[in-house]
């Protein structure tokens, strides 16, 4: 008999463990999936990740092949968005671009996440002085406008396309470390952190094993918002001159050459410009999409 | 035959000095803890219970909180002169601690079972297999069905008795020689307080442990401790053995704490009350810091703080009524009046 019940007990709470669970998963993608906007922006993001796989195979011409002959031919069926001035295909370039502007945001928004992390943990854990002198150091940080702390950088390291990344990167620094450390200060007083420290746990394992795990959602909302503002400012610094340089297709850059050509050739800024906009526009929605369905505190 | 002390506690003073002053949480407490014995600390909320459990692991927060004084020997060795590594290898390993509440004591991103084994990993230096084998092995011990499958479970799976059961687990993987329970069974209806201590008794047999167990259930202390520390405002003003206490408290608070309890046979129309409030941590009075309440007090008790003196063979009390002063201060009142 006894058997017998804890036989059904466990049949039933496998079935409501694996229920619990996809009411879960359920919860989350329908508050993603009513979010219209969230699914627009999660569409596009996909539409322009998968462009980045497939541009070998559906880029008709070489970005790089110059052929002056065809030079700033308007949109036609040979060329679907035209050529520019050097005679390029501009479909072929944003194509092969898109693997640039995407690798640009996603590496410099992983470079601040890492150290800002790391920072956020520190200093919310650890608190007191360790605190004071991590948090200020971001305070100054936070003061420099973001466009002239990225020239800052870039005239120090050199215009590439990896210095942008880094620029970038280092300005996203303390936004991921304030809102780490404000959560690791939240977690931290917990009891369960407790717990396992009376279970002599040292602080490696607390921080990084018990609240690491505990915050990623907000890392997760700020880095999908981050990456939108750091696609941005990649194209910006790229058509500035600083980073991506010719005849490399970044998509900044592209705008960049093509401000010459505004009024004879106007597609040539046009193009890369809704591509920087859509995908702009693209991370936003999901963005705030992630942030209604995994931390409803932040909503405004 | 008296068992081995494991933990002895010496005038621990721990106070918490903020911009409204300073509060004295605990206040000058003393204490042994022998082998295979259950020390009950009964107080009411907020006289310092939790924060003596807390100052005996060294995990008060610093600042706001600061040690002041005393010594809190395990073994013999002070814990409070240890480095962090050593009271590290300490904690969890030969004193642990269970919270009272179990909603929030484990991490809700981890499988029980893991945050079992994590101790295990910590101080017996097993591997990730064994670990693993052990701590489904205690949560079999704690009398949850099906370990194999609960250890892989999250909390938020678990009732609040299983996580109860998880958190003793945790505690005991490394049978520890001294366990703090700090009200463990608080927030658990009756039926699971019972099957609770039930468990940690029978534990407490076969690892022989010794056990403070914090709590404002009089009840629990009755079924639970062999020695009782009452508390009140920091310090601990009557020490006895569990069964003497109820028949006869000797500190006019334990009396009143004891007068408090609903009676089951009797039809009483009020419950019994303890005048007055306690005084504020932050400005205890000179004398004795029940004489405001107490039916009993006369003007050495307002002028003079009484020591914890010996009462008989077994009993300690901090009170002047038992002592030849308090006769002569009594006299002279009557003389007065």
């Amino acid at each position: 008999m006894t058997v017998n019940t804890s036989l059904v007990n466990t049949v039933d709470l496998v079935l409501a463990r694996k229920k619990i669970r996809r009411e879960k998963r359920r919860l989350f993608f329908s508050t993603l999936g009513q979010n219209k906007a969230a699914v627009v922006g999660g569409i596009i993001i996909l539409f322009y990740i998968s462009l980045t796989f497939l541009a070998p195979i559906l880029a008709p011409y070489d970005p790089y092949a110059i052929n002056l002959q065809d030079k700033l031919q308007f949109p036609s069926w040979t060329h679907w968005m035209g050529t520019d001035d050097k005679g390029r295909d501009i479909l072929s370039r944003i194509l092969y671009g898109s693997r640039l502007s995407l690798g640009v945001g996603f590496s410099s928004v992983f470079f601040g996440a890492f150290f800002g992390i790391i920072l956020g943990l520190v200093a919310g854990y650890y608190g007191k002085w360790v605190d004071t002198i991590i948090s200020r150091s971001l305070d100054v940080m936070l003061a420099f406008p973001g466009i002239l702390l990225a020239l800052a950088i870039i005239s120090a390291l050199g215009p590439s396309l990896i210095n942008v990344t880094i620029a970038v990167g280092v300005f996203s620094i303390p936004l991921f470390a304030r809102i780490v450390r404000g959560s690791t200060m939240e977690i931290k007083q917990l009891e369960y952190i407790d717990a396992i420290r009376t279970l002599g746990a040292n602080d490696f394992t607390i921080i990084f094993r018990h609240i690491f795990p505990n915050i990623l959602s907000p890392i997760i909302v700020q880095g999908s918002l981050r990456l939108a503002t750091a696609i941005l400012s990649a194209a910006g610094l790229s058509f500035l001159g600083l980073g991506a340089q010719p005849p490399s297709p970044e998509w900044g850059a592209m705008l960049s050459s093509g401000r010459d050509f505004l009024f004879s050739a106007p597609y040539m800024a046009i193009f890369p410009g809704l591509m920087i906009s859509v995908l702009v526009l693209g991370f936003n929605l999901f963005g705030d999409g992630l942030r209604d369905a995994l931390d409803p505190r932040m909503k405004k | 035959m008296m068992n081995e002390i494991v933990l002895e506690v010496k005038n621990l003073k721990t106070h918490f000095i903020s911009n409204k002053g300073t509060a004295k949480a605990v206040d000058g407490i003393d204490f042994v803890l022998r082998k295979g014995e259950t020390l009950g600390i009964v107080g009411e909320s907020g006289c310092g219970k939790s924060m003596t459990s807390l100052s005996i692991l060294r995990l008060i927060p610093s600042p706001p909180g600061k040690f002041v004084d005393g010594e809190v020997l395990l073994n013999g060795k002070d814990l409070v002169k240890m480095s962090n590594e050593e009271l590290r290898k300490i904690r969890g390993n030969q004193i642990s601690m269970i919270f009272q509440e179990p909603m929030t004591s484990l991490n809700p991103v981890i499988p029980v079972g893991e945050q079992i084994a994590e101790a295990l990993r910590l101080h017996q230096g097993l591997s990730r297999k064994q670990a693993w084998d052990k701590s489904v092995e205690m949560i079999r011990l704690v009398g949850i069905p099906s370990p194999e499958k609960r250890a892989k479970q999250e909390p938020f799976q678990l009732s609040g008795g299983m996580r109860q059961r998880i958190m003793i687990a945790m505690a005991l993987a490394c049978t520890p020689e001294v366990l703090i329970a700090d009200e463990p069974t608080t927030a658990l209806d009756v039926t699971i307080q019972a099957q609770i201590l039930e468990i940690m008794k029978d534990l407490q047999r076969k690892i022989g442990m010794g056990i403070i167990f914090i709590t404002h259930d009089l009840g629990v202390v009755a079924e639970m401790c062999d020695q009782v520390g009452v508390m009140y405002a920091g310090q601990i003003v009557e020490h006895r053995d569990a069964k003497d206490i109820f028949n006869n408290p000797l500190h006019p608070y334990t009396q009143g704490l004891i007068g408090s309890l609903p009676k089951l046979y009797e039809d009483q129309e009020e419950l019994q009350i303890i005048e007055g409030t306690v005084p504020s941590p932050y400005d205890y009075p000179e004398g004795c810091r029940f004489a405001e309440r107490c039916p009993f007090s006369t003007d050495i008790c307002v002028q003079k703080e009484p020591s914890l003196i010996q009462y008989g063979d077994n009993a300690k009390v901090r009170c002047w009524k038992y002592t030849n002063e308090w006769q002569d201060s009594l006299a002279k009142e009557v003389l007065k009046s």
